[in-house]
């Protein structure tokens, strides 16, 4: 996609541990060999479970973490080789939003002094940005003498986001920025990630563990087990039809509204082959072949890649 | 599974419950019966844990007034007098922690002892409860953990919880909550800090101790769906009282709240995904804290339907809207008849 905003190509992340001074080196594949775009104005959500790799990806995305191989494209321009006094240039242009407002919001800062930082480093010294700024996330503008303190987790949130969008980044990478919120602030939130797109022409790398949230605000999906992306497909097609088995697992495991739960995956019982696929092991579609190689993401429909050898498997969805 | 002839196994009446200050938890209400799932949901700051960590008697420099009278359970053919919790002495208290009710925490970590085994534990709890020594106490140890589905029991035993994934921990929490066959189980967001597939096994052992053991269970969660996995009834939670108190079918069904109804049309849906919209619909504003609840109904000031007579002029009693030979089912709305669908 020539108009990827973000684009990460190969990015893999491996921490090698020695046992002693000649004792055995131990290989931990964090991240392994993964590539996808986020385009402008999209949204692309990274959905996965603990240990999955995807907050690795989202650091490695912004150069926060050096990876051990791949590359990092933004916009056009390649900074994975960006030395760091070149980074700061760029890193304007992509903010972070974690999951916690209230451990990166100053608390001994007021909300004045928080949201003029980024303006100062842009060189701007009057409040009119930080006014608009304040609209668009939906807090009212009396509010920039105050602390985060006074605030609850949504409105922390919001101004988190505030302070991102005052450096006019081209990428937020939001990392399960509302897994700590209330359903009901949980969803305000994310109208607001999908309504900053639609304004601002802001495109998001949008990372969590819940299907359903992941779901709603994206406009394609991504998912990673034990860092591989094992599929990636426009939201909808991800949620209908499946094309990896993992996907269907987690999809299946998810509780729904009004019904049942559901029945325990049956499994292979396989213990891990190195170098074979790293779902083989609790995969019910598992065949020898897949116990040779990790296959790679290829295309399996419009738009849709999947890392499965196993292309003719009809899985089911929602 | 739940027979709602017999008396309650807990019956809470008009709990109140402050430190000091303006009432969190604000004249609750509710009865658990015998065997019976009840999802206590809520969002932050609706009592939902503090109602029930004051249940417990786990409240340090709290004032509770009210009643919470836990009668005689399963395992005592319910024959045993009703025990008054509220007020207990902390020594009768402790008696019945573990042997009539126990608990289960989100984070399994902070609840077990990192410096001890996993074995050290369970034996410890054995020996408060039961008067198992020796064999019999290992092969009881050994038995819990097969019962929550820990695959090599023994090879258990001797870990040290950090060497646990958090499913397993939160396995051996349970094995220690169920030890001495409690009659009720508090569950505060047993699941809400794992992972989707994980999560899912949890929530199936939890019912099948329920449908083997006919333990009741309270279960504290956020999550309408994990509620709606595993509940025979649901209990919602606003600004410190009860709004709703439905059996689960009915509430998923047709909630008469408009709490409720804000409530599940806020949460995510993998349904929902598919219909292809971005948007959820949220109630604007926030849960008003506990000294700004005002006189009014405590949802006035963000429900869609909200009138000035009558949602603004007091507020509103819990009522019952059952008709006649339905099962319990009581709201606080004094609109509901009109928003009935």
């Amino acid at each position: 996609m020539s108009t990827a905003v973000l684009s990460v190509r190969g990015l893999s992340k491996t921490y090698v541990q020695r046992k002693g001074l000649f004792g055995a080196v131990k290989e931990t594949h964090a991240v392994r060999n993964v590539s996808f775009d986020v385009g402008r104005g999209e949204i692309l959500g990274l959905v996965g479970e603990s240990g999955s790799g995807k907050t690795t990806v989202g650091r490695m995305a912004m150069r926060l973490l050096e990876a051990t191989s791949g590359q990092v494209v933004l916009s056009g321009t390649d900074i994975t080789v960006y030395s760091h006094a070149r980074l700061r240039s760029v890193r304007r242009k992509m903010q972070l939003i974690f999951q916690d407002p209230s451990a990166s919001l100053n608390p001994r800062q007021t909300i004045g002094r928080i949201l003029r930082t980024p303006l100062a480093l842009r060189g701007i010294d009057n409040d009119q940005d930080i006014l608009e700024t304040l609209a668009l996330v939906g807090m009212s503008p009396d509010i920039l003498n105050r602390t985060p303190a006074m605030f609850s987790g949504g409105q922390r949130q919001r101004l988190s986001i505030a302070r991102a969008l005052l450096m006019q980044p081209e990428l937020l990478v939001a990392d399960e920025a509302v897994s700590a919120l209330d359903v009901c602030v949980q969803a305000q939130v994310v109208n607001l990630f999908v309504d900053l797109r639609d304004r601002l022409g802001l495109s998001i790398l949008f990372i969590g563990h819940d299907l359903a949230v992941v779901g709603v605000v994206s406009d394609r999906v991504g998912v990673m087990y034990r860092g591989v992306l094992v599929e990636v497909a426009r939201t909808a097609d991800l949620f209908r039809r499946p094309r990896h088995p993992y996907t269907a697992q987690l999809l299946a495991a998810a509780p729904r509204h009004g019904a049942p739960l559901p029945p325990e995956p049956a499994s292979s019982q396989f213990s891990q082959a190195s170098g074979g696929c790293v779902f083989a092991p609790l995969c019910s579609h598992m065949t020898s072949e897949c116990l040779n190689r990790q296959p790679d993401l290829s295309e399996v429909g419009p738009a849709h890649q999947s890392a499965c050898l196993r292309t003719e498997l009809q899985l089911s969805g929602v | 599974m739940t027979d709602r002839n017999a008396a309650p196994l807990l019956s809470v009446r008009n709990l109140t419950v402050n430190f000091g200050g303006p009432d969190i938890v604000d004249d609750l209400s509710f009865d658990i019966g015998q065997g019976e799932i009840v999802a206590l949901v809520g969002e932050s700051g609706s009592g939902k844990s503090v109602g029930s960590l004051a249940i417990m008697g786990l409240l340090e420099n709290a004032t509770i007034q009210g009643s919470a009278s836990l009668s005689g359970g399963a395992s005592s053919g319910g024959q045993e007098a009703p025990t008054e919790l509220v007020g207990l002495p902390a020594r009768r208290l402790r008696a019945l922690r573990g042997r009539r009710i126990s608990m289960i925490f989100q984070d399994p970590l902070s609840s077990l002892d990192p410096l001890q085994t996993i074995g050290g534990q369970i034996r410890e709890v054995l020996k408060a409860h039961t008067r198992l020594t020796g064999a019999a106490l290992h092969s009881r140890a050994i038995a819990l953990l097969e019962q929550v589905g820990i695959v090599d029991p023994e090879g258990c035993l001797a870990l040290l919880p950090q060497r646990l994934s958090g499913g397993m921990r939160q396995r051996v929490m349970i094995a220690l909550a169920i030890a001495a066959e409690p009659d009720l189980l508090f569950a505060d967001e047993p699941t809400t800090a794992l992972d989707v597939t994980v999560q899912a096994q949890v929530l199936r052992l939890l019912k099948g101790l329920r449908d083997q053991t006919g333990m009741a269970m309270v279960f504290i969660t956020h999550n309408l769906a994990v509620a709606s996995a595993i509940a025979d009834r649901v209990i919602v939670l606003y600004a410190g009282q009860v709004v709703e108190d439905a059996p689960a079918d009915v509430f998923f069904r047709r909630p008469a709240m408009p709490y409720s109804r804000a409530l599940l049309s806020a949460a995510p849906r993998l349904e929902a995904v598919l219909a292809g919209y971005g948007h959820l619909e949220a109630p604007r504003g926030q849960v008003p804290s506990p000294g700004q609840r005002g006189t009014a109904c405590r949802f006035a000031a963000r429900c869609d339907d909200v009138r000035e007579t009558p949602c603004l002029a007091s507020m509103p009693s819990l009522v019952s809207i059952a008709a006649n030979g339905e099962a319990h089912h009581t709201v606080r709305c004094a609109r509901w008849e009109e928003l009935a669908p």
